[in-house]
């Protein structure tokens, strides 16, 4: 090969490697608004407002921890309020972080939002291991509360609802979940309802900042995208009791003039056909007095100096567990929802059927036997 | 030395990095599509043909050690040059298929996944190029470099697994067969194009060196493979129920629970990446055998490489410029299963009885 014909050739090569790195179109991340959570409420012309909590790479400087800031956009569809994200910000919007959505309670009772969830559950980015939730009042002014919990609204929601269910003691969902569940079969489920509870401001050098925080107790219950109800709050301790990925459950026991009071650190749950048409269920629960201000101790060499528990508590607790286990079947019935799966659990013997799908709850008896045992 | 020398380990090592390669994008979905939840039973079934077929085509290549025939020589005296070239048209359309299939489906992954957007040309035209390097180095290149990237790769997809392993309710695959056992059977077939990942073989049957064993290496690979895709098949159909017809880039959707448990990041874009390559290995090894199957057709051996043949396949990975993959779906594999069966199904179940007879004309002409 001559001289020419090799410089020739490298030239070629680099110009080779010149168009096809220009021809690839990546997205700097400095020119993205990441979202980490998003808030959709109704508005008032039929569309929808979102709020979208966004931190944009490149706009601060040394700053520790994570700065975000709260942008509201209207838009006639989902998909144009997150186009819309940009006219605000001045970045794409990027769903690919986003961790939470939640919805307001206007927007959540009243439509039918079905291409909300097939929305995001269709996008490409957006995770639908995601937490979904609907919140007390307006999205919105849920989302403007970040700086009374001085941490962000979205990671806060999201690492409450996702890691530490032994903490809040209530059963969660997500995006993936609630999406299926509207979908298969007696097409219920529900989406956790959050809620800002504002606190008394103790710190006397900024007297007016607002302060809370955020309560997770309460559960509503859609059907096929549409609210059906919000359940009590000994429903919600009931249907927890049936979770045996949640835990951390108190309950408060009157016993001859003494207040004992003991939490769930252990469950095991069993739910299975009777073969007669119902279901049997068997709940048995672990439970230690309930401590503040300890680091947990435990496993099997542990020295056991905790004083026992008296069996009349063990009992009274049993007896509250299934009060509330009752409560929530009761509701089940009531509003003719399946949050424990019951049309699963006979879709898994006999298959899928439109009769199976239509069966009211009250069809499926449960005969309920609680224990309790001491840790 | 020939440079399409390949050891039996690292044989068997690439097979099951194109195994995993190509099963985790569309099939799953096409598949729930077709029998719902007893998706990972067409998987089964399509993996017992294939069980079958290796083990036939082993045996050959045992067969084979002594003599070393490459494919159109046994073909064409076995079987006469006229089927023999109508066999290798078929494997040519087979390869050149199942590389747009994939290239398009990576297409897909890069620009909704990881948001980096090309045009067709400026896309295809890197992995031509590295697939062309790779046939003048040899298919040696390739094994060995396969050999280099396994550890990773296995790693990334077992990372990739954990997280959903945990979320998925296997309860979700019962009433098993409810779909019917007939329906499922014909999707094994239906499907049958993404399976039989043995066929580069045929390509590479000369230059096999076997030092002591053939079957164990191949069926451990083939047997993990083939267990990973059935497990992947199960969690993705009891993860997504009904949406799981939709989500066509399987992979991606699963590896979005590697990051379900955490706030932390998207770790799994990292894994992801890493399981791209085994990917980009099997179009590797696809260009090579189209090149090959070009060649074998011509019946004349290119010493240097040669531009023809490699235009010619590179005129066929502009076909996504011009039908879109469902339509090629919908039309050329729909209708192709049939002969493609020839190759996939019935010549290795044949190829033992083609070897000896290969070997013993080969013996009377005294070639």
């Amino acid at each position: 090969m001559s001289n020419f014909k090799r410089i020739g050739a490298v030239l070629l090569f680099f110009v080779a490697i010149g168009v096809i790195a220009v021809s690839f179109k990546g997205s700097n991340v400095l020119d993205r608004a990441i979202i980490l959570g998003i808030g959709v409420d109704a508005a008032d012309d039929g569309g929808v407002v979102m709020t979208a909590e966004v931190v944009s790479p490149g706009n601060g400087t040394e700053q520790v921890g994570t700065f975000s800031k709260i942008v509201t956009v209207k838009g006639e569809t989902i998909n144009v309020a997150i186009q819309n994200v940009a006219e605000v910000t001045g970045k794409e919007a990027s769903l690919g972080q986003c961790v939470v959505l939640v919805l307001g309670q206007e927007y959540c009772e009243k439509v039918n939002f079905g291409d909300l969830t097939e929305y995001f559950i269709n996008h490409h980015s957006f995770k639908e291991s995601a937490v979904v939730c609907c919140c007390e009042g307006s999205a919105r002014e849920l989302f403007n509360k970040g700086n009374a919990l001085a941490q962000s609204m979205s990671l806060a929601i999201a690492t409450a609802l996702l890691d530490e269910a032994e903490k809040i003691a209530v059963a969660n969902n997500s995006l993936l979940e609630f999406a299926r569940s509207q979908n298969e079969l007696h097409c219920t489920g529900f989406l956790n309802r959050v809620r800002f509870v504002p606190s008394q401001n103790t710190d006397s050098s900024s007297p007016d900042k607002e302060m809370g925080f955020i309560s997770y107790r309460e559960i509503c219950v859609f059907r096929a995208n549409k609210y059906v109800a919000t359940l009590s709050e000994q429903a919600v301790k009931g249907m927890s009791l049936f979770s045996p990925d949640v835990y951390g459950e108190t309950f408060v026991s009157f016993q001859d003039t003494v207040t004992r009071t003991v939490q769930v650190t252990e469950k095991s749950v069993k739910l299975e056909p009777d073969g007669k048409g119902g279901f049997k269920a068997e709940i048995e629960a672990t439970v230690r007095y309930g401590r503040t201000d300890s680091e947990e101790v435990s496993g099997p060499i542990t020295a056991k100096n905790d004083k026992e528990i008296p069996r009349e508590v063990l009992d009274d607790v049993a007896e509250q567990m299934r009060y509330v286990a009752e409560k929530f079947l009761a509701e089940q019935v009531k509003y003719d929802f399946d949050l424990l799966k019951f049309h699963e659990a006979y879709r898994q013997k006999q298959g899928t059927t439109a009769a199976l799908a239509d069966k009211p709850m009250s069809d499926f008896p449960v005969e309920l036997s609680v224990k309790v045992k001491e840790d | 030395m020939d440079k399409n020398r390949v050891s039996v380990d690292q044989l068997a090592l690439l097979y099951l990095l194109i195994v995993m390669g190509g099963k985790f994008l569309t099939l799953p979905s096409l598949l729930a599509g077709d029998v719902g939840h007893d998706s990972w039973l067409a998987v089964t079934f399509g993996f017992v043909w294939d069980g079958i077929c290796l083990c036939f085509l082993l045996w050959a290549i045992k067969l084979n050690n002594a003599s070393r025939l490459d494919i159109s020589s046994i073909l064409d005296k076995s079987l006469s040059k006229p089927v023999s070239k109508l066999l290798l048209a078929i494997f040519f359309v087979i390869f050149v298929l199942r590389t747009n299939i994939l290239l398009s489906s990576c297409y897909k992954m890069f620009s909704v996944t990881f948001d980096v957007s090309t045009n067709w040309i400026v896309y295809v035209l890197p992995v031509a190029a590295l697939a062309f390097f790779a046939t003048v180095k040899g298919f040696n290149a390739v094994a060995r470099t396969g050999q280099l990237l396994f550890a990773l790769i296995l790693i990334a997809v077992v990372a990739l697994f954990i997280s959903p392993l945990r979320e998925a309710e296997f309860g979700a695959l019962l009433p098993v067969g409810e779909a019917g056992w007939g329906k499922i059977l014909l999707t094994s077939y239906t499907r049958s194009f993404w399976f039989s990942d043995y066929i580069f073989i045929y390509f590479v049957l000369d230059g096999i060196k076997i030092k002591k064993r053939v079957f164990a290496p191949m069926l451990i690979s083939f047997g993990v493979g083939a267990l990973l895709s059935i497990l992947l098949n199960a969690v993705f159909v009891s993860l997504f129920g009904y949406l799981a017809p939709q989500f066509d880039m399987a992979m991606s959707k699963i590896g979005v629970f590697s990051a379900a448990s955490t706030t932390n990041g998207r770790w799994d874009w990292l894994t992801l990446s890493i399981w791209l390559v085994s990917v980009f290995i099997k179009v590797v090894i696809f260009i090579f055998c189209a090149y090959k199957c070009i060649e074998k057709f011509v019946g004349k051996r290119f010493v240097k490489f040669n531009w023809i043949a490699a235009s010619v396949v590179l005129l066929t990975l502009s076909l996504p410029m011009f039908v879109s993959t469902d339509a090629l779906l919908d039309t050329v594999v729909k209708w192709g299963v049939i002969p493609f069966t020839l190759v996939q199904y019935v010549l290795p179940l044949l190829m033992p009885l083609l070897t000896k007879v290969a070997q013993r004309k080969t013996e009377v002409s005294g070639e």
